[in-house]
């Protein structure tokens, strides 16, 4: 387990919104005003929540490593 | 249909042809994201419950044999210098005594280590379950009807492409098409 799941998660979640903001320069009705409202900003979010837990749980489960399992150089 | 109108339709058809490429890509990568996460706190929880209680056991057995070859060692040199003048020649048995005394005890404290750890790992993936929930509710159908939703203005706007709308003013202009035709017919200054 590693950082890299929430990187991974951030990066997924930065294309599309980079994708629906460019969408958005030429899309500015009421249905992309519903779609972004309804659709991406709650995607969003949960992304940001999620990248979060990721990295809080990654780092407990790091420590319980360190602290449960063998030294790193185990001369016993 | 006007020649413009009709590359603004494609143009809008493409764009919402990114956004949903984009959200079935974003879709894949975080489900592959969640899962991968899922599985390693399924290892971390084995590793704790199973494989580390196991490891530790094995190697206190393996210290407690050792530490009574060592103490049995310490007797032996006791008695051999017994009425001598040699009894600092078991310095060496009396270290290692002392050495395994040690980390008998560090690992006996590891069993210890690892039963609180699994409360609070217990706790700490129930919390991250319940953060990652809308994540994976977005995941279990919150893309898909997303998805679907631009599928259908896709649809729409191919539909009133076909058989050919006057005027983007025109009474039967698509929600999802019109303003799109709007804003390419009259782009901001």
């Amino acid at each position: 387990m590693n950082h890299s799941a929430s990187a991974r998660l951030k990066s997924a979640s930065l294309e599309l919104a980079d994708t629906f903001g460019r969408a958005r320069e030429t899309w500015r009705d009421s249905k992309a005003e519903e779609f972004e409202n309804q659709s991406i900003i709650p995607i969003m979010r949960s992304v940001e929540v999620a990248c979060l837990a990721i990295d809080e749980i990654t780092a407990i489960v790091s420590q319980m490593q360190r602290e449960c399992g063998p030294p790193r150089d185990d001369t016993a | 249909m006007s020649g413009s109108g009709s590359s603004v339709q494609v143009h809008s058809v493409e764009t919402l042809i990114a956004v949903k490429t984009a959200l079935s890509k974003f879709g894949e990568e975080s489900q592959a994201v969640v899962t991968g996460m899922d599985m390693d706190l399924r290892r971390a929880w084995y590793w704790l419950d199973r494989e580390m209680p196991a490891y530790w056991q094995s190697h206190i057995k393996r210290l407690e044999f050792e530490h009574s070859e060592a103490k049995s060692a310490l007797f032996r040199k006791r008695l051999q210098a017994q009425g001598t003048d040699h009894a600092a020649y078991d310095t060496a048995e009396k270290e290692l005594v002392r050495k395994l005394d040690k980390q008998l005890e560090l690992a006996r404290a590891k069993l210890e280590t690892i039963r609180r750890w699994r409360t609070t790992i217990e706790r700490a993936a129930d919390e991250y379950n319940a953060r990652v929930r809308g994540l994976r509710d977005q995941l279990e159908g919150g893309i898909e009807r997303d998805s679907e939703i631009l599928t259908r203005m896709v649809e729409s706007i191919q539909a009133y492409s076909a058989i050919g709308v006057p005027t983007r003013s025109g009474p039967t202009a698509s929600p999802a098409s019109a303003p799109l035709e709007k804003n390419e017919s009259e782009p901001e200054s």
